[in-house]
């Protein structure tokens, strides 16, 4: 494993805190759905600062996308959102980890949830079964503050209205709804996990990923609902 | 050789001339990992050492208070490369804790509440060099940053600096403490850049 | 601040010293025998430097530090560390 060169080939805003980049690797391998790569920034000064991003695409190939947001007097995620350019240069590690996955070939029904830049290796999921032409079912639900903020949305709306059962999306807001908003205003919590996501009836492999507090407390609730713990994976992204 | 990315500046920090090799100034506090903080009430708070012979002096957050304190003022050096310039400090001297041990051993091991520990030489806690410190920048020193008390050995690598200690034990060799056991180097001398093992 | 993530964040230093993913490998705590793919220890990290505990006694499993391109990783609280490839 080492570093290789990336350069940025385009950068998307995706809300008003957090951006899209495509990066061009040569010699990327291609990666799994699900899957993180590190990223090695270094001042002109030799100074560095390393952290770990989820890949929102998969497949073969060497141009990849992340999704990054910003963390408020972060010291990497506000030159990615805010300052970087296309034509700008950094280096990536990967493609990492080989637990946090879908494979395409996993005929489970599958929940995903994903809490702010959670969303980001779940929509590699997402992205990859679409791609795969899989008939397993997909249900994902996405935890943000407003209807603003859910990374993706346009694509995840897309996801969710196409005919048939192998997708739906659910939404909780933890600040704001859309007007008319049905739902309960808050947290994710056992009620809202019961109400939108699949039941343990199904048996579904689960996907838990975002900040680490949100990713214990719905970890923590899958498993009072009845939830096999071997069937719950998770991803803790840090931050409170 | 990394690539440089254009205009990524990372946290504050600025040139200086006399940093040891690799460091990097920081404005910030630079806090080692060791895991979760100790919450170490000074009621409950003892400082102890122990010698081969089975002799134990101990204080108590008062006793200790009786002591004479010494103001600090020095640089530090963390083994993750930042260095910060003319921090202040108030604590007890370890030539005013070891002034009635007896001991022909030569290494000390530092013990910290939550477990953790770090292996010295005794000759660099002597002479001026070491302390037990309660202070940092005129406040009580905050449990993040090792409170109620840390040993503070400025001219070793910051880890060496025990957070949240709670006394020393004299041994014959030097037997290894956490982060030596797990890679550190034995010493730590930052202008030797003495990180690893095998350097 | 140390942040609090899990095993996962691993990956990258692990894959500097073996050319095969750790993180899928199962470990047995030395403490308490639990075993779990080192993916889902809890892991704090602070600066380069991380410590993996056990997700169910919270011993330390193994402590890793990455500076610049140093890599130093010890498995102390390990008992074994086993490939079984899942697919
Ligand atoms: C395996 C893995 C995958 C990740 N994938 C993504 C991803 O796809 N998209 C993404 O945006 N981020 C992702 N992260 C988080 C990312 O690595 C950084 O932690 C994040 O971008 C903040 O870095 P920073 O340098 O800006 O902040 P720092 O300077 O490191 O931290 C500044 C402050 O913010 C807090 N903080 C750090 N991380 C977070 C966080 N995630 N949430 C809230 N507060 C935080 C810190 O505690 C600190 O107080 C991932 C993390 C891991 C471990
Ligand atoms: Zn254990």
């Amino acid at each position: 494993m080492s570093w290789r060169l990336a350069t940025v080939g385009a950068a998307m805003r995706l809300t008003d805190s957090a951006r899209s980049i495509r990066l061009d690797v040569p010699g990327w391998p291609g990666n799994l759905a699900g899957q993180h790569l590190d990223l090695r920034l270094t001042a002109e000064d030799g100074y560095q600062a390393v952290r770990s991003y989820s890949i929102a695409s998969a497949g073969p190939g060497e141009s990849i996308e992340l999704g990054v947001d910003r963390v408020p007097d972060g010291e990497v995620s506000p030159y990615l959102v805010d300052d970087v350019m296309t034509g700008d240069q950094l280096e990536v590690r990967g493609p990492l980890g080989g637990w946090f996955v879908w494979h395409e070939d996993d005929p489970s029904p599958v929940q995903l949830i994903g809490g702010g830049s959670g969303v980001v290796p779940l929509i590699a999921m997402a992205r990859a079964h679409r791609a795969a032409g899989a008939t397993s079912r997909f249900r994902m639900l996405v935890s943000a503050r407003t209807p603003e903020d859910v990374l993706f949305a346009p694509e995840l709306s897309a996801l969710d209205a196409t005919p048939g059962d192998r997708f739906a999306l659910d939404v909780v807001y933890t600040r704001r709804g859309p007007e008319d908003w049905p739902f309960p205003i808050g947290r994710v919590d056992r009620a809202a996990l019961e109400r939108t996501t699949l039941p343990v009836s199904d048996s579904p492999a689960i996907f838990v990923c975002g900040p680490t507090g949100f990713v214990e407390t719905v970890a923590d609730h899958l498993v009072a609902i009845g939830h096999d713990p071997d069937r719950i994976k998770t991803e803790r992204f840090g931050g409170a | 050789m990394a690539v440089i990315s254009r205009g990524f500046g990372g946290r504050a920090r600025r040139e200086a001339p006399d940093l040891p090799p690799g460091q990097y100034l920081t404005e910030d506090f630079p806090v080692l990992s060791a895991g979760p903080t100790p919450d170490v009430p000074t009621e409950e708070w003892q400082f102890a050492i122990r010698t081969e012979s089975g002799q134990t002096l101990r204080w108590s957050w008062d006793e200790f208070h009786a002591l004479p304190f010494e103001d600090v003022s020095t640089d530090i050096h963390c083994v993750t490369r930042w260095s910060k310039l003319g921090t202040s400090w108030r604590g007890v001297a370890l030539d005013t804790l070891f002034a009635d041990v007896e001991t022909s051993e030569e290494w000390v091991m530092a013990h910290s509440y939550g477990g953790y520990t770090t292996n010295l030489a005794l000759d660099d806690l002597l002479d001026g060099r070491a302390w037990v410190v309660t202070e940092f920048d005129g406040e009580p020193l905050d449990p993040e940053h090792g409170g109620p008390a840390r040993l503070l050995v400025p001219h070793l690598y910051f880890w060496k600096s025990a957070k949240w200690v709670r006394g020393l034990t004299m041994q014959a060799e030097d037997d290894p403490g956490f982060w030596e056991q797990n890679g550190y180097h034995t010493h730590g001398d930052p202008w030797r850049e003495e990180r690893y093992w095998g350097q | 601040m140390d942040e609090r993530l899990d095993g996962n964040v691993l990956a990258g230093m692990l894959g500097e010293l073996f050319d095969f993913d750790a993180t899928t490998a199962k470990g047995r705590c030395r403490h308490c025998g639990d075993e779990a793919v080192l993916a889902e220890a809890h892991v704090i990290a602070h600066d380069g430097e991380f410590v993996a505990r056990c997700r169910k006694c919270d011993a330390e499993l193994l402590v890793a530090m990455e500076h610049h391109d140093d890599v130093v990783v010890s498995f102390r609280g390990l008992r074994g560390l086993g490939i079984h490839p899942a697919y």
